[in-house]
């Protein structure tokens, strides 16, 4: 079994983009460093961008996304290799029900790609509950992964950003697409969670 | 002959402020009565479902120009088929006003607020104010308008200009209509002339419609059928020319 | 700690623009609101009504059940003021007394539509999207040119991945608000989403329109540069239309860049050398 790794700056970013929009599903995807391969023993994200909170199944604006992420990772040595949605119904939690083309295009790009659905709820993460359901996306089949590896620094980042509503400070691709001027990789909330290790 | 009459100073305090005063006093008590004895009007399932379907055929003859071909004929053919929606049958509506009920005490109810206080008090001002001239307006009129601003005064002389009391009440009646906008803010019972518009035509607005539907059925159903798609949507090329 | 009527003027605003800033009214009430209702003057009620959604949104349900006495104090048999009500349960999952209140209301008040609509987004509150877009097409046979619902209803379709109902649903919007961009540009969205080459050549006609009525739309400037690209790709454009479509994509990849200089942002503008082809 695969070993899935999220760092703090990911988990902490596909939180953050959820508490922000309780209201929608929001969409986004996950850059890892090496590109898993199917008998590797480890996947570690290391990124995460989001991207809609508006349609997710729209296609056009996903697929500019895709081109400029694409170049903005093979720039940093990362990849796309995985695909995370946040549905606005906490029950919501079938892989199926959350298909969307943009993993498909990963898979295409990238050997085992990876489908996340995160429900958080906010006691859940003042809990410090993980709640993440990972899948590893091949063919159009789902296989659960359970071996999830979530560090405690990153849980406790979520609870205090909830807490300050460092969400706000969050930019996803609709936020950029609204206004330009906003910087879709979140350089400075990156700073800050780096910040808060 | 107008700069010749010198009225009355006092008639500026005891007949001309006076009547404005009463006008606005009445309008504002008739309004608070409307209030009081207007009913809710019950509007009919059919009614709403048959009316929002006009809107929905009006929308769809105004904008069709931007939406592709396709999409306006299958629409126009969805209102315009043998079993369309504006094809359906609908029972006869019989449009008598007497004996329908509820339209009866709606018109009595109308009746009171409104044209039984004009008359009662028209008529008192008539006979409290009668004799004399009130107030001038500004500018010269012809001979016409002098039985509808002189009741009540019979002197062929007079310059058309000079308003007697009773009429002056009824400009007033009128004039007041933008003040009680003010006043009372949009959709007041005072305004008796929007009241007299829309006796005069039936408003099939969206809340429900008195009238047989058949009638406006046909006359969209027309219209949606002679109409041809005409796309009002720029060309593609057109996104370079600024 | 802003003034009562710096809220109020807050809120107002709110109300105006629809926004959704549910935890930003929610702390207004806690500040200045909830110790001043008497002072509120005519805007008591609506700003009441307003904070109880924002509460039930945030789900404090305490603020809301307080709104919703306060509210019932003046109008004790309101239908509005019920489906407040009905709300509330909706948010303490009671699904089985909120559906209690709205079938009653709708027995009394066969026309009252904002009683069906909250029936509907019981359905969907429950995760039933197909029930629920069932209902919601049973609502528009009889309020046909009740636009909020033909949103909703293809922001539903959208979901379920019907496409072409969902651009049946954005023309109905269209229909009623032609000269609303953001609505030109869903369509485009939609009928690319759908693919072929039809739909590619109409989501471009829109996503051109979309630009026409708002030049400051750049998902229309990138929907365009998309479209006719993807056209360009297919090879069924020649001669003549094949030039006017390489100077569009010329020209939407330069309009692009331009928009983007004027903000100066650096990191971004590498990550747009992607878009050259």
């Amino acid at each position: 079994m695969t070993n899935i790794k999220f760092s703090e700056r990911a988990y902490c970013k596909m939180v953050l983009h959820a508490a922000k929009y309780p209201h929608c599903s929001v969409n986004g995807v996950l850059l890892a460093k090496t590109p898993p391969l199917n008998n590797n023993k480890e996947v570690e994200f290391v990124d995460v961008i989001p991207l809609f909170h508006v349609c997710i199944n729209l296609t056009p604006m996903a697929e500019i996304a895709l081109m400029q992420i694409d170049a903005y990772a093979s720039k940093r040595g990362l990849i796309i290799a995985g695909y995370y949605v946040a549905p606005e119904n906490i029950r919501d939690d079938s892989f199926d029900r959350w298909y969307n083309r943009i993993a498909d295009k990963i898979a295409v790009n990238c050997s085992s790609a990876y489908v996340v659905i995160v429900n958080s709820t906010e006691t859940g993460i003042q809990n410090g509950r993980r709640m993440l359901r990972v899948a590893q996306y091949t063919d159009g089949s789902y296989r659960q992964c359970e071996d999830l590896c979530i560090s405690d620094d990153a849980i406790n980042i979520c609870i205090n950003g909830t807490n300050e509503a460092l969400y706000n400070k969050l930019v996803d691709f609709d936020n950029h697409l609204d206004d330009i001027g906003l910087d879709w990789t979140n350089s400075s909330l990156n700073e800050d969670i780096q910040a808060s290790l | 002959m107008s700069a010749d009459l010198i009225v009355d100073p006092q008639i500026r305090f005891w007949v001309f402020l006076p009547i404005v005063v009463i006008t606005f006093l009445v309008g504002i008590l008739r309004h608070y009565a409307s209030i009081l004895l207007s009913s809710q009007k019950k509007v009919e399932m059919q009614q709403l479902a048959d009316s929002q379907l006009l809107l929905r055929a009006r929308a769809l003859r105004e904008n069709s120009g931007y939406i592709p071909k396709n999409s306006f004929l299958m629409r126009k053919q969805a209102f315009n088929k043998e079993d369309g929606y504006l094809m359906q049958k609908r029972p006869p509506v019989t449009q008598n006003m007497m004996t329908d009920p509820s339209m009866m005490t709606d018109m009595l109810k109308g009746n009171l607020t409104n044209v039984l206080p004009m008359i009662i008090i028209g008529g008192w001002i008539n006979w409290v104010f009668s004799g004399f001239i009130t107030t001038k307006v500004p500018f010269p009129l012809t001979l016409r308008f002098k039985p509808m601003l002189q009741r009540g005064i019979e002197l062929s002389h007079l310059d058309a200009s000079w308003v007697s009391s009773a009429s002056w009440y009824f400009l007033n009646v009128f004039g007041l209509r933008s003040i009680y906008t003010l006043v009372l803010g949009e959709n007041n019972a005072a305004d008796q002339s929007r009241q007299m518009q829309e006796q005069m035509q039936m408003t099939g607005a969206a809340s429900g419609m008195p009238a047989d539907p058949k009638v406006p059925f046909k006359a969209e159903w027309e219209a949606l059928e002679i109409m041809e798609h005409q796309s009002k949507l720029f060309d593609a090329e057109d996104v370079l020319q600024e | 700690m802003s003034s009562l009527k710096e809220n109020m003027e807050k809120l107002k605003l709110y109300r105006e623009h629809n926004i959704r800033y549910s935890r930003e009214i929610t702390q207004v009430w806690n500040e200045t609101i909830s110790s001043n209702i008497d002072n509120l003057g005519k805007e008591k009620h609506i700003i009441l009504e307003q904070v109880c959604i924002a509460a039930i949104d945030c789900y404090q349900l305490k603020i809301a059940e307080k709104c919703i006495h306060e509210l019932y104090k003046e109008f004790p048999n309101s239908s509005r003021i019920r489906i407040l009500e009905s709300m509330y349960h909706e948010a303490d999952e009671n699904f089985n007394r909120a559906l209690q209140i709205l079938n009653d209301i709708v027995k009394k008040d066969i026309t009252n539509s904002a009683a069906r609509k909250r029936k509907i987004a019981i359905c969907k509150a429950l995760g039933r999207n197909t029930e629920a877009i069932k209902e919601l097409v049973e609502y528009l046979k009889i309020f046909m040119a009740d636009v909020e619902a033909w949103q909703e209803l293809s922001e539903l379709y959208i979901s379920e991945h019907e496409y072409s109902k969902a651009a049946f649903c954005v023309e109905e919007l269209i229909l009623h608000n032609p000269h609303n961009h953001l609505l030109h540009q869903r369509y485009a969205d939609i009928r690319y989403s759908q693919g072929g080459m039809e739909n590619i050549e109409l989501a471009r006609t829109y996503y051109n329109q979309s630009y026409k009525l708002n030049p400051k739309n750049i998902r229309a400037l990138y929907g365009s540069y998309l479209t006719t690209t993807a056209l360009l790709n297919s090879q069924k454009v020649s001669g003549k239309k094949k030039d006017a479509a390489v100077k569009v994509v010329d020209w939407c990849l330069k309009e692009i860049k331009k928009r983007y200089s004027e903000v100066k942002v650096s990191e971004i503008e590498e990550s747009l050398s992607a878009l050259e082809i």
